[in-house]
């Protein structure tokens, strides 16, 4: 995971740096269309379209019927049970289609989510990081650095929640990587990138230790390695919304309701059945 | 796994909304004109008079000074009370109390006596359908607005003028007839009142929950570390037994015992002692996967030797506000995503929290720094995309600190001490603060541009308290059955077959009149001698321990006021207190104490609700008016005038 993870994050960035430049919404719409034609196509190639226009038709047919006989309490519930069984021999037909591209859209949205689902924090504006420590390393009190970066005052320690806290402040625009020092002398790295007015830029608010969950949602830095005591490092950055119609909104609505209206308008031209 | 943040799900939600608002707002908007000036008016609550000259003669306010030299600076007379619902509704209609029905803080219901706040009203839904221990309501409730009259922007905007309404008093909900509206003094906390804080204490002596005015102190204790406690909320809409709803918080103490890490549902913040949280956004569980949304602001008051959390009401959270604070609906998510989550409550500044030492005095005042910084940011906002018509901004901070920290401009007061001198700078350095905010308004003014700079009444001390209801006692117009049930508030224990006027609130003495009052034993016919005798009386009363007259005017308002619109909640006389002097907090709840004067040793140490003569407002304007004001009632009207609007109000109500 590991490994294609490195993969995804260097096709990701080839292909999402150069439009960091554009309006947010644009990139979202391009990446929405583009996944509807995965979509359309892939349900185009993969499904057995005979059998779904038959499925959608019967489920048609069966709609009708409880339409007409609304007034006979038997026939409405015999229909209603036809509807049922097509619907589920509906989703049984698409099945396959989903699982294969619902894999590829899980990763493509963990790489948008990166670039496209956060802000960067404001220099001057103090925020707090957070590491989950084990019992042992916390005894110890790591220190935290980074360039560009001020800490304010002393670290502390939660021992209810296992968690170290430390108030940073951010001095300089851009991205810097903050390093964890334990007594022993590890380093453990966290990436930081810190806001240049409004900029566009690859962000993960979570690196932690090895978890195949954990990889596919913050796919941008490798896992920490598990023996140094820290089992994950947070970074509070807020979320970023998009103006639309005058109202903010996470990406990822924008994202998928474009994709399903695409899929909408696609499906006849494209002659696919859905 | 992170799941969505809050403010992610409810977006999807406030789409929907816009939508819905962009529909409406395509039929029914009427086109907007260009008014080809802005007219700016900053509302100072509490700006003094006297404070501002000496100030000014001090060198200390230049912007004010300019203004002054440019436009003109007078004293503004106030309403009659000087409250602030009272003032600003007056300013905002043009109106007096008689016709725009605000006559104080609080009203009471004559047939029941149950006092109520005087702006607003909940009206529940219509029809419940209860199932089990469950209610569930067929059509929804709403607030409503209770003053009465007029508002002059909805002049302006009839004319196409857009207008910008930011914190009006008096204005909650908001009107709906401005371009831009967010509500101000008078907007409830999520629990429909003027703020309810609680005061988390493993204090020995706080053993369970008890209610203090304006706050909850609930015990709580750290247990291995960590210290949970619960917040509550409204009572849920749909229970028949009230219970709260209620969100829950762990404190997480760390490992050298000098700060907490505090988890309320996905939110964590890090406090040291000392340390104000930002605004942590709550939910308060209303069904499964759904929640009224809210919004604290949490203060570590100490860790050792006891735990100690000060939790603010739980705001309406701007994003998401459970009812109506802005114009259009949207704007108070706007104002925050401009400038960051902010207090909604009206009246931000917990100056009940201070006054029942739940705060100290250097807690209220990095929390009113706290209010204050949110205001300026918003008003910098909302002055650069401020581009054509009417602004009205309001600031509340002054006159919330004046009343809890006037004593330090007044060591002759009874409460005075050495520790009060500390203090002695707070109040003019937010005068100079706001003489800052005025130039930066003075530089947003184009040639035809006008400011003004105002406020709804001024300050004096509160040294010497009165209770009316004793007084009326003692002078035989309020008879009690049982002297010790009297002390209860509420004015319980008063023998209504034998009582002839009785006093609620801060200025209003009410006579118990026949077929208004349940119990009343006046009759009508007697009503305007009765309030004449009683008047007289009162403006022949001495202070015995200054020896000077303890109230300088009382006016009976049938004959003060011109408008008569609310004869049942109006007072029948209005008490103007000497300089000084103002009723005692136990009379103000319906308290028949023994004795009629005291000392007040209370935090609160200035008011304004004396003799409108004692506390006039300022008035500054970069220009001379068309047409000059030097009464509030009359502002309004000179404002209109500026663009060419005359009129106001339909109903003249000058007496
Ligand atoms: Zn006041």
């Amino acid at each position: 995971m590991t490994l294609v993870n490195a993969l995804l994050v260097r096709l990701a960035d080839a292909l999402l740096a150069p439009l960091a430049g554009l309006p947010p919404l644009a990139v979202v719409a391009g990446c929405a269309l583009g996944s509807a034609l995965a979509v359309l196509g892939v349900m185009r190639f993969t499904s057995n379209q005979v059998a779904l226009g038959l499925v959608k038709r019967r489920i048609h047919a069966a709609l009708l019927e409880m339409r007409l006989y609304n007034d006979d309490l038997r026939a409405l519930l015999r229909a209603q049970g036809e509807v049922l069984r097509h619907n589920l021999s509906y989703v049984g037909l698409s099945l396959v289609p989903l699982v294969i591209t619902a894999v590829p859209l899980t990763l493509a949205i963990a790489q948008l989510q990166a670039w496209y689902g956060y802000t960067g924090l404001t220099p001057g504006t103090p925020v707090v990081v957070t590491a989950a420590v084990e019992r042992g390393a916390a005894a110890t009190m790591p220190r935290l650095e980074g360039a560009g970066v001020e800490v304010t005052g002393p670290p502390r320690y939660f021992p209810t929640l296992g968690e170290m806290t430390w108030r940073i402040v951010p001095r300089a625009p851009g991205p810097t990587t903050l390093r964890l020092v334990t007594a022993g002398g590890t380093v453990i790295e966290k990436q930081l990138h810190v806001a240049t007015g409004d900029d566009i830029a690859r962000r993960s608010p979570l690196r932690e230790q090895p978890s195949f969950v954990g990889q596919l949602l913050y796919p941008s830095e490798p896992p920490l390695d598990a023996s140094a005591g820290v089992t994950a490092i947070r970074l509070p950055y807020p979320e970023r919304l998009l103006p639309v119609a005058g109202q903010a909104v996470h990406w990822l609505y924008v994202y998928l309701a474009l994709t399903f209206a695409f899929v909408l308008l696609l499906r006849k031209p494209l002659g696919v059945v859905i | 796994m992170t799941p969505l943040p809050a403010r992610t799900r409810t977006a999807g939600a406030m789409l929907l909304a816009a939508c819905a608002v962009a529909l409406a707002a395509g039929c029914g908007g009427g086109a907007h004109v260009v008014a080809g000036q802005k007219v700016i008016v900053l509302g100072i609550d509490g700006f003094d008079h006297q404070l501002t000259r000496d100030l000014l003669a001090a060198g200390r306010l230049p912007n004010l000074a300019r203004l002054a030299q440019q436009g003109g600076f007078t004293p503004l007379a106030t309403s009659t009370p000087p409250l602030s619902p009272v003032a600003w509704s007056t300013f905002i209609t043009g109106l007096d109390p008689g016709a725009h029905g605000i006559f104080d803080f609080i009203h009471r219901e004559p047939d029941t006596l149950a006092s109520f706040l005087s702006t607003s009203r909940t009206v529940p839904p219509g029809k419940i359908l209860t199932l089990g221990p469950w209610q569930f309501p067929l059509s929804s409730g709403r607030v409503e607005l209770l003053r009465g009259g007029e508002a002059f922007w909805e002049v302006l905007e009839a004319r196409g003028i857009e207008t910008t309404i930011v914190r009006m008093p008096a204005n909650f909900p908001p009107s709906g007839k401005a371009t831009r509206e967010l509500s101000g003094m008078g907007t409830p906390d999520m629990l429909g009142t003027y703020g309810i804080f609680t005061l988390f204490s493993s204090k020995p002596d706080v053993f369970e929950r008890r209610d203090v005015s304006g706050g909850v102190i609930q015990p709580i204790d750290v247990i291995d570390g960590v210290a949970r406690g619960t917040i509550e909320g409204p009572p849920h809409p749909y229970r028949i037994t009230p219970t709260p709803m209620a969100v829950e918080f762990a404190a997480h103490v760390d490992a050298s015992g000098e700060a907490v890490l505090i988890v309320v549902g996905d939110e964590t913040r890090v406090l040291e002692v000392g340390e104000w949280s930002s605004w942590v956004p709550v939910g308060l569980p209303l069904l499964p996967f759904q929640t009224l949304p809210g919004e604290v602001r949490f203060l570590l008051k100490s860790l050792t030797p006891y735990f100690e959390l000060y939790v603010s009401p739980i705001n309406l959270d701007p994003y998401a506000p459970a009812l109506p604070i802005s114009t259009p609906g949207y704007y108070a998510a706007e104002l925050a995503d401009a400038e960051g989550r902010f207090y909604t409550q009206g009246m931000p500044e917990d100056t009940r929290a201070r006054n029942v030492e739940a705060l100290t005095a250097d807690e209220l005042l990095a929390q009113a720094r706290l209010t204050a910084d949110e205001t300026r940011r918003q008003f910098r906002y909302v002055l650069d995309q401020f581009r054509d018509g009417l602004l009205f901004y309001y600031f509340g901070h002054v006159d919330q600190v004046s009343h809890v920290m006037w004593r330090s401009l007044d060591p002759g007061h009874p409460a005075y001490t050495e520790a009060d001198a500390r203090y002695r700078a707070v109040i003019g350095d937010l005068y100079v603060e706001m003489d800052a905010v005025v130039g930066q308004a003075m530089a947003a003014l184009g040639p035809n541009d006008l400011l003004v700079v105002m406020s709804d009444h001024g300050f004096a001390p509160w040294r010497r308290a009165v209770n009316v209801n004793s007084w009326l006692r003692d002078h035989g117009y309020l008879a009690v059955t049982d002297a010790r049930a009297a002390t209860a508030p509420g004015l319980a224990g008063v023998d209504w077959t034998k009582t002839r006027a009785y006093a609620v609130g801060l200025n209003g003495v009410y006579l118990n009149l026949q077929g208004r009052e349940s119990k009343g034993i006046v009759p009508p016919a007697e009503a305007s001698r009765l309030s004449a005798e009683i008047a007289a009386a009162m403006e022949g009363t001495v202070d015995p321990a200054t020896n000077t007259p303890a109230i300088t005017k009382a006016f009976v308002t049938a004959a003060a006021f011109a408008g008569r619109a609310y004869p049942r909640i109006e007072p029948d006389i209005v008490v103007g207190y000497a300089r000084g002097t103002r009723v005692a907090s136990d009379s103000a709840l319906g308290i028949v104490g023994p004795d009629v004067f005291s000392d007040n040793r209370e935090p609160w140490s200035g008011d304004h609700s004396m003799d409108p003569a004692h506390v006039p407002g300022v008035l500054f304007t970069s220009r001379p008016l068309k047409v000059p004001a030097d009464r509030l009632q009359e502002l309004a009207a000179s404002i209109l005038a500026e663009f060419g609007v005359t009129g106001f109000p339909k109903v003249r109500s000058t007496p």
